[in-house]
C-alpha cells in the first residue's frame, strides 16, 4: 500500500475534516506499514518531529493534490481538480498530473499517451509521480483536453509570479502576543537557524524577532516588527529574520539545476509547491540539506527574489 | 327471556368489573404511603405464597391484569396530561417505557423515579427495611399477583432497569443468553425469556456481579430474598403503578439525576438458545429510549515500539460531527473519527477504568456511552480501523490479543492453552495499563463449548461460530467501497473450509490468498454475501467527479483589488471568472485585444523577477511595451499572444471606449515607429501586425 490509495480515496470523497483523513491513513496507509513513528495527535514543533499523517499531508500540498486547513475549511481539507501542471525545460514540456485521481482519469491519461512519453514514478509518502513529457506545450495542452484535465501552463512561473514576497503585507496579519505567561517560548536564531529558548518577557519586550509560543503542543509564531507583532507562517518568517541578518541560505548550482537550502529554512508552502513541480518529485534531503532538483535560472532567480535572498 | 339473559350478561359483566377494579386497589394501596406506613408494625414474610407455581389459568389472569394495567395506565396518562397513554392500543410493555416522571414511596423522605430507581430503591430500602419484617404474611397473595404482573411486564422490567442502567437481573443472565450487544456492544444488557420467568425460579432482580448465586440458581436452588432484596423487586416490578402512587400523593419533585457506576460486564454464552429475533426486538426497542446508548470499545495499536492502549466511542450515522461530552476526564470535544467511530478517548486513570467500567454522555444528555468493567478484553483487528479493537471473544483461526487484570493472568493462560493458542506469552510493560497483562499473537486452534458456570471465561472459548467480513479495498463509507477497489470477501472462525459461500446468490469460489469471488462480484451496485444462515452486505460506488476549483490562497498583485489571483493546487486563477491571466516579461507590461479600446497597462510586479502576471477582460493578441518608444529596441519584442484578426469596429458609444480606442491606436504606431520586432518572427505574425497597424491608421483618421 501506498499514498496512492489515500489519494484515490481523498479524491473519490472530494473533502472532508482532518480526523477522517487521519482515520484513512491510519486503515489505507498504516495497516500495511508496521509503524507510524510518533503520537499522531502531537503537532509538529519542527521538521523532523513530524508524524507520517502530516509528512503525506505536506507532500499532497506541496505536489498540489489538495489544499488543507484554508479559510474555507480551516479543519479539513480539499482535493484540487484534476490538473496536469506543466513547466518548459531546454528542448521539451513536461506535464505534472494534480490534484484529484481516479482510475478512470488514469485511464484516460494512459489512452490519450500513445505518441507521447508517459512515466510513472514511485515515491515514498507521495502519491505516485504522474508525468508526460511532450516536445511542444500544444500536445500537453491536447492531452490535458482529452482526458478532462485542467490545463494548466508554465505552472511553477505562474505560482512564483503570483505569490508576494515574504516581507508582504499580505503574509502577515497584525496581532497581539498571547496573553499570560503559561507558554514555552522560543525564538529564532539566525545564527544556528534553530530555536533557542526565551520568554514571553523577552517576547514582549523585543523590537524584532521571529518567536514561537507552544502551549499543549500547538505552536503559534510571531514576529516583531518596528516592536509590533504579526502573526505569520514560520517559514515566511524564518526567512524575514534571515534577511534582516543579511544572511544568506539560498544557493543555486547552475550545472546541476539544483537549488539547495537548510532544511530548517525550507521555503514557504507555494514556493517549495512551485520548486517541486519542477520536477514533479518531493525535495531530497542530504545531510540537513534540501536539494530541489530540475530549477531553472529565471525559476530560482525568482525564488531568490521572492525570498529577499 | 332475551331481557332475563340480558340483565345476568350486565350482572356478570358488574361483578367482573368490580372484583378488577379491587384487585386494582390492592395493588395501588401496597405502593401508597400510607400503606408503607403501616408496613412498619406488620410482619408478613415477602415470599410467594409456598408452592404457587404458575398454571395455564395464570395466562388468563395475566391477560386480565394486562388490560386493567393498560387501563389503568391511559387514566394516569390522563390525569397527568400525558399524551402518549391516550393511545388506546398502548399496552402495558409500553406504559412501562413511557413512565418518565416522579414517584414518591413517601413524600416526607424519598423521590423514586424511573430515572434514578437504583438510589430511590436504596432510600426504600433503608426507609422500610423494618417494616417489611412485619408484613410478609399480608403480603403473600400480593407476591404471588405481582409474580403474574412480573410475568407479563418482564421485558419492559428488563428494558427499563437498561434504560436507567442498573444491572440487569440474575435471572434474566441464567435463563437467557441474549445479550443486547448489537445495540449496546459490551454492555451486557441481558433480555429474558418470557417463557421462563426467572421469578418461577426464585431468583430476585438483584445484581449479578456475583457469580455464586448464578451458581445455585443453575444447579436449581433458588435463591433465598433477602428482604431489601423483596422490597427492591417489588418496586421494580411495578413501574405502572408509580403512576397511581403519583397520582395519589400528588408529588411533583424531581429528584436531581445522578450518575451511576457502569454495570460489570457479563458475557455473551453461545448455549444455541439465542434467537435473531430477540436481538432484533431488542434493538428496536433501545432505538426508540430517549437516551441512546452506544458502546466505548478499548483499543491497542502498536506504535514505535510500545503498545497504545485507548478507547473508541461509537458513532452512528446520524451523530453529529462534534460533540461535547462528559466523562471521566471532565467534559470534552468529540469529533468524528470515522463514520463507526468518534476520535480516541485516553483516559486518565486508564487501568481502573478498563476494570471497573466507566460513562459517557452527551452535554444535552441524549446519548450515552458505556464501558462495562472486566478483568479480561478480547482484542481482534477490526475492519474499519486499524490496531485491535475489543471482540466479545476470541474466533477460531485468527490473530487476536488478550488483555487481562495480573490477578487473571494463571487462569487465562490455561484457557488460551485449552483454546489451542501455542506458547502464550504474558507482556506486562510496554505501554501496557498498570495491573493488566497482554497476550499477543494469539490464534486457537480449538473450538470450546460454552458452558454458564464458566462465566466470563467464555470469551476465551473459541466457538464454531463463523463471520462474513470484508477487508481491505478503498471504503468511501460504513458498506460502500470505491468502485475497481472492492474489498476481499472473508469468512472467518469457520471451521469448515469447505463450507458454502455464495456472493449475489451464486456460488463463490475462494482463492489462494483466502478470499471470495463469484462473477460479477466487484461491479457497481450492492452485492450480498450469504453463508451459513448469515448473510452481510457490501456496495461498490463510484467516488466524487466533480470537483471544484476553490479559493485556498488569493493575493493581490497590485493596489487593485480587482487584480487578485487566487490559487488552488498548482492552478493559478483570477479572482474574477471573467478575466484572463498571462504571464509576461517584465518589459512588456501593456496588452492590446482585438477590439479597439482592447488595452490593459499592468502595474510594475512587486519584485524585480523577469516574468510577472498581468490580468485583463478581453482575448489578448499582442504584448507591448507599456511605454515603446522608450523601451530598449534590441531586447523589446511585440509579442504574438493569440492570433485573432482586427476588429472592424469603428463605433464607440461613450467618451471613455472613444479614449480607450485612441489609447489602443496610439501604442500600436509607436510601437511601430520604435520598429520593434514581431515575436514569434513568422510571417504570419508579421502578417497580422501589419492588419494591426493599418487599423490603428484608420482609427487615428477616424478619432482625430
Amino acid at each position: 500500500m501506498n499514498a496512492n490509495r489515500l489519494l484515490l480515496w481523498m479524491s473519490a470523497k472530494a473533502f472532508g475534516s482532518w480526523i477522517r483523513y487521519k482515520a484513512a491513513l491510519d486503515e489505507l496507509l498504516l495497516n500495511a506499514e508496521s509503524e507510524i513513528g510518533e503520537d499522531s495527535d502531537r503537532p509538529p514543533i519542527n521538521g523532523q518531529a513530524f508524524p507520517i499523517y502530516h509528512r503525506v499531508r505536506q507532500n499532497l500540498e506541496r505536489l498540489g493534490h489538495a489544499e488543507f486547513f484554508r479559510q474555507d475549511f480551516s479543519s479539513g481539507w480539499r482535493v484540487v481538480p484534476p490538473i496536469l501542471a506543466t513547466c518548459s525545460h531546454d528542448s521539451y514540456f513536461v506535464g505534472i498530473l494534480c490534484g484529484a485521481r481516479t482510475d478512470e482519469i488514469m485511464n484516460r491519461i494512459s489512452a490519450c499517451c500513445a505518441d507521447l512519453n508517459l512515466e510513472i514514478t514511485a515515491q515514498p509518502e507521495c502519491p505516485d509521480r504522474v508525468q508526460v513529457m511532450a516536445r511542444t506545450q500544444s500536445q500537453l495542452q491536447q492531452l490535458a483536453d482529452r482526458a478532462s484535465l485542467f490545463f494548466q501552463p508554465d505552472a511553477p512561473r505562474m505560482l512564483l509570479a503570483a505569490v508576494p514576497p515574504i516581507d508582504n503585507y499580505q503574509l502577515r496579519k497584525s496581532s497581539e502576543l498571547p496573553f499570560g505567561s503559561d507558554w514555552d517560548v522560543s525564538r529564532f536564531s539566525t545564527t544556528t537557524l534553530g530555536w533557542t529558548i526565551s520568554t514571553v518577557g523577552a517576547a514582549r519586550q523585543s523590537t524584532f524577532g521571529l518567536f514561537r509560543f507552544s502551549a499543549r503542543f500547538q505552536p503559534r509564531y510571531y514576529l516583531k516588527l518596528n516592536g509590533n507583532a504579526f502573526e505569520l507562517p514560520v517559514q515566511t518568517g524564518k526567512y524575514i529574520v534571515v534577511r534582516k541578518a543579511r544572511r544568506s541560505v539560498l544557493s543555486y548550482c547552475a550545472e546541476s539545476k539544483t537549488l539547495c537550502m537548510p532544511v530548517t529554512c525550507r521555503p514557504p508552502l507555494l514556493i517549495d509547491r512551485a520548486l517541486t513541480l519542477c520536477s514533479g518529485l518531493i525535495s531530497e534531503l542530504d545531510g540537513g540539506i534540501l536539494k530541489y532538483r530540475n530549477i531553472d535560472g529565471e525559476i530560482a532567480l525568482a525564488t531568490f527574489r521572492l525570498l529577499r535572498q | 327471556m332475551p331481557i332475563l339473559l340480558v340483565l345476568i350478561l350486565i350482572a356478570g359483566i358488574s361483578l367482573s368489573a368490580v372484583a378488577t377494579r379491587s384487585l386494582r386497589r390492592r395493588r395501588t394501596r401496597s405502593f401508597s404511603a400510607e400503606d408503607s406506613t403501616d408496613l412498619s408494625t406488620e410482619g408478613v414474610p415477602l415470599e410467594p405464597s409456598e408452592g404457587r407455581k404458575l398454571t395455564p389459568s395464570d395466562n388468563e389472569i395475566r391477560r386480565r391484569v394486562a388490560g386493567d394495567e393498560a387501563e389503568e395506565s391511559r387514566w394516569s396518562a390522563a390525569q397527568n396530561g400525558m399524551s402518549a397513554f391516550s393511545d388506546p392500543e398502548v399496552n402495558s410493555s409500553q406504559s412501562v417505557q413511557l413512565v418518565n416522571h416522579t414517584v414518591s414511596a413517601d413524600p416526607q423522605t424519598s423521590n423514586i423515579s424511573p430515572d434514578n430507581s437504583a438510589e430511590a430503591k436504596a432510600d426504600i430500602d433503608l426507609s422500610h427495611k423494618s417494616s417489611v419484617e412485619t408484613q410478609h404474611a399480608q403480603l403473600a397473595s400480593l407476591v404471588d399477583e405481582l409474580i403474574e404482573t412480573r410475568i407479563e411486564t418482564e421485558p419492559d422490567i428488563e428494558t427499563f432497569a437498561v434504560q436507567n442502567d442498573t444491572p440487569p437481573s440474575l435471572s434474566s443472565v441464567a435463563e437467557s443468553d441474549t445479550s443486547v450487544e448489537g445495540a449496546f456492544g459490551d454492555q451486557a444488557a441481558v433480555i429474558p425469556h418470557l417463557e421462563q420467568p426467572s421469578i418461577a425460579n426464585g431468583a430476585n432482580s438483584r445484581d449479578v456481579d456475583s457469580f455464586q448465586d448464578l451458581e445455585s440458581q443453575q444447579r436449581g436452588e433458588p435463591a433465598l430474598l433477602t428482604d431489601e432484596d423483596q422490597i427492591s423487586f417489588v418496586l421494580e416490578i411495578q413501574p405502572e403503578t408509580s403512576l397511581i402512587m403519583d397520582d395519589a400523593l400528588s408529588v411533583t419533585k424531581v429528584p436531581e439525576k445522578k450518575s451511576r457506576p457502569p454495570r460489570k460486564y457479563i458475557p455473551s454464552i453461545r448455549t444455541g438458545e439465542t434467537t435473531q429475533t430477540q436481538r432484533t426486538e431488542r434493538s428496536v426497542d433501545v432505538q426508540s429510549r430517549r437516551t441512546r446508548p452506544f458502546s466505548m470499545r478499548v483499543r491497542m495499536v502498536f506504535r514505535t515500539r510500545k503498545y497504545q492502549f485507548s478507547l473508541l466511542p461509537e458513532r452512528a450515522d446520524d451523530s453529529a460531527e462534534e460533540l461535547e461530552v462528559i466523562g471521566t476526564n471532565g467534559t470534552e470535544l468529540w469529533g468524528a473519527y470515522q463514520d463507526e467511530w468518534y476520535q480516541e478517548v485516553i483516559p486518565n486513570n486508564f487501568g481502573d477504568l478498563l476494570k471497573e467500567g466507566g460513562v459517557w454522555e452527551s452535554s444535552d444528555g441524549q446519548l450515552r456511552w458505556v464501558l462495562s468493567g472486566r478483568e479480561i478484553y478480547v482484542l481482534a483487528p477490526d475492519l474499519s480501523i486499524s490496531g485491535f479493537v475489543q471482540s466479545g471473544g476470541l474466533v477460531l483461526g485468527e490473530q487476536q490479543s488478550v488483555l487481562c487484570v495480573s490477578s487473571q493472568q494463571d487462569e487465562v493462560l490455561n484457557a488460551l492453552l485449552k483454546a489451542g493458542c501455542s506458547d502464550p506469552l504474558p507482556i506486562k510493560d510496554k505501554g501496557i495499563p498498570e495491573g493488566w497483562i497482554l497476550f499477543t499473537d494469539l490464534r486457537p486452534l480449538l473450538a470450546i463449548e460454552h458452558q454458564n458456570e464458566a462465566g466470563l471465561y467464555n470469551i476465551l472459548r473459541p466457538s464454531y461460530d463463523f463471520k462474513i467480513e470484508f477487508v481491505g479495498g478503498i471504503r468511501l463509507n460504513r458498506s460502500t467501497w470505491l468502485v475497481g477497489h472492492p474489498p476481499s470477501i472473508r469468512v472467518l472462525g469457520a471451521s469448515d473450509s469447505n463450507i458454502d459461500v455464495f456472493i449475489d446468490g451464486q456460488t463463490a469460489r475462494l482463492d489462494a490468498e483466502g478470499s471470495y469471488t463469484a462473477s460479477d462480484w466487484d461491479t457497481e451496485g450492492r452485492h450480498v454475501v450469504f453463508s451459513g444462515g448469515i448473510s452481510q452486505s457490501y456496495e461498490l460506488a463510484n467516488g466524487a467527479e466533480d470537483w471544484e476549483f476553490f479559493d485556498a490562497y488569493r493575493y493581490n498583485q497590485n493596489s487593485r483589488v480587482q487584480d487578485a489571483i487566487s490559487v488552488c493546487g498548482p492552478a493559478i486563477l483570477p479572482a474574477k471568472s471573467d478575466k484572463h491571466l498571462l504571464i509576461l516579461p517584465r518589459s512588456n507590461r501593456c496588452l492590446i485585444g482585438a477590439l479597439p479600446g482592447d488595452i490593459v497597462v499592468a502595474p510594475p510586479p512587486l519584485i524585480r523577477t523577469p516574468t510577472f502576471l498581468a490580468q485583463s477582460n478581453f482575448d489578448v493578441v499582442w504584448n507591448l511595451p507599456a511605454d515603446p518608444l522608450r523601451c530598449d529596441k534590441a531586447s523589446s519584442r511585440v509579442r504574438l499572444i493569440r492570433p485573432i484578426a482586427p476588429s472592424p469596429t469603428t463605433h464607440f458609444s461613450d467618451q471613455q471606449h472613444r479614449r480607450a480606442a485612441i489609447r489602443w491606436y496610439q501604442i500600436i504606431l509607436d510601437a511601430s515607429r520604435k520598429g520593434l520586432r514581431v515575436d514569434p518572427n513568422s510571417e504570419e505574425a508579421n502578417k497580422l501586425w501589419l492588419d494591426y497597424k493599418r487599423k490603428a491608421r484608420a482609427l487615428r483618421k477616424l478619432l482625430r
